[in-house]
């Protein structure tokens, strides 16, 4: 799949990391992408909000599309300007149909300890789009317009 | 959040996304276990804050604060931790209580819906005390 046409880049402007799928290796595309971040003047509650969603991304990428398997890999690609932030993040597994993921904040939900990672990145970021598959997840978090001045 | 469901930003006075250390300490005051949650429950130290809270000895009628006041970050994982506990302690007539929680934290906690599942206090104290006072005595049944 490539890049959303409504994200507003090109392929080309992508970064991509490849990294070895395990949690401790996944931490790297986060910091890079927070540091990219920082240096592109976001607030630290936008910043917190891409963290979050990155990481139940790279969560569900290595536990769930690559079933812990370490000799998989997950692939990053990134992009961070001063109005928005571009993320992609891609596993080796045969996907999962995101509608069939039931409502975490369901009364009959709310005591199972699993399911609300896809729920977080929608909550925290302003569009989520899946390749076909669902093994392919799009993420683009804009930044919040700066609060108008009250009369 | 807005009518789409989306979290808006707050200002930024309590999120430090730099900070990627974790620990844990449990102590005991006013008949509860307060354990005090510090730096960062992201991904990579999801299991670490597992295996404290199952350290957490649930005896019948356990109480158990989790001080959330300088919790920088939690993910899902985290919030699955906490819900564990809860379910330990629920199953054995105890309760779980979620004290001063970061804004952020805090957002998070609210968007998930899990702040009806334990109860969030603005310090240690307001928890032990609701749980020091008696249970409102129950109305009878009107003729």
């Amino acid at each position: 799949m490539t890049v959303p046409p409504e994200f507003g880049i090109r392929e080309s402007d992508l970064t991509e990391m490849v990294v070895p799928s395990n949690l401790r290796s996944a931490k790297e595309p986060e910091r890079r992408i927070v540091r990219a971040m920082v240096r592109n003047g976001y607030d630290p509650e936008t910043t917190f909000g891409l963290k979050l969603a990155l990481e139940e991304a790279m969560t569900n990428a290595v536990k769930h599309g690559n079933c812990n398997d370490p000799s998989k890999s997950v692939v990053v690609r990134y992009y961070v300007d001063p109005r928005r932030v571009v993320v992609m993040v891609r596993d080796e597994g045969c996907g999962f149909c995101p509608e069939n993921v039931p409502d975490p904040t369901a009364e009959e939900n709310l005591e199972r300890p699993n399911g609300r990672g896809i729920m977080l990145m929608h909550s925290y970021t302003t569009r989520v789009c899946y390749n076909r598959t669902g093994n392919e997840v799009w993420m683009l978090k804009e930044k919040s317009p700066p609060p108008q001045p009250t009369r | 959040m807005d009518a789409e469901g989306k979290v808006a930003p707050s200002p930024a006075d309590s999120v430090n996304t730099c900070n990627e250390s974790f620990r844990a300490a449990v102590e005991q005051a006013g008949g509860a276990y307060v354990i005090r949650l510090y730096g960062s429950a992201g991904m990579e130290h999801v299991d670490e804050l597992r295996r404290r809270l199952l350290e957490v000895p649930c005896a019948e009628n356990a109480r158990v604060v989790l001080d959330l006041s300088e919790l920088h970050f939690v993910n899902s994982a985290g919030l699955g931790a906490f819900i564990a506990l809860h379910r330990r302690c629920r199953e054995l007539g105890g309760e779980v209580a979620l004290v001063n929680p970061r804004r952020a934290v805090e957002q998070v906690l609210r968007v998930t819906n899990l702040d009806r599942l334990m109860p969030i206090f603005s310090d240690v104290e307001s928890a032990l005390k609701r749980w020091a006072q008696p249970p409102p005595p129950t109305q009878p049944p009107s003729a």
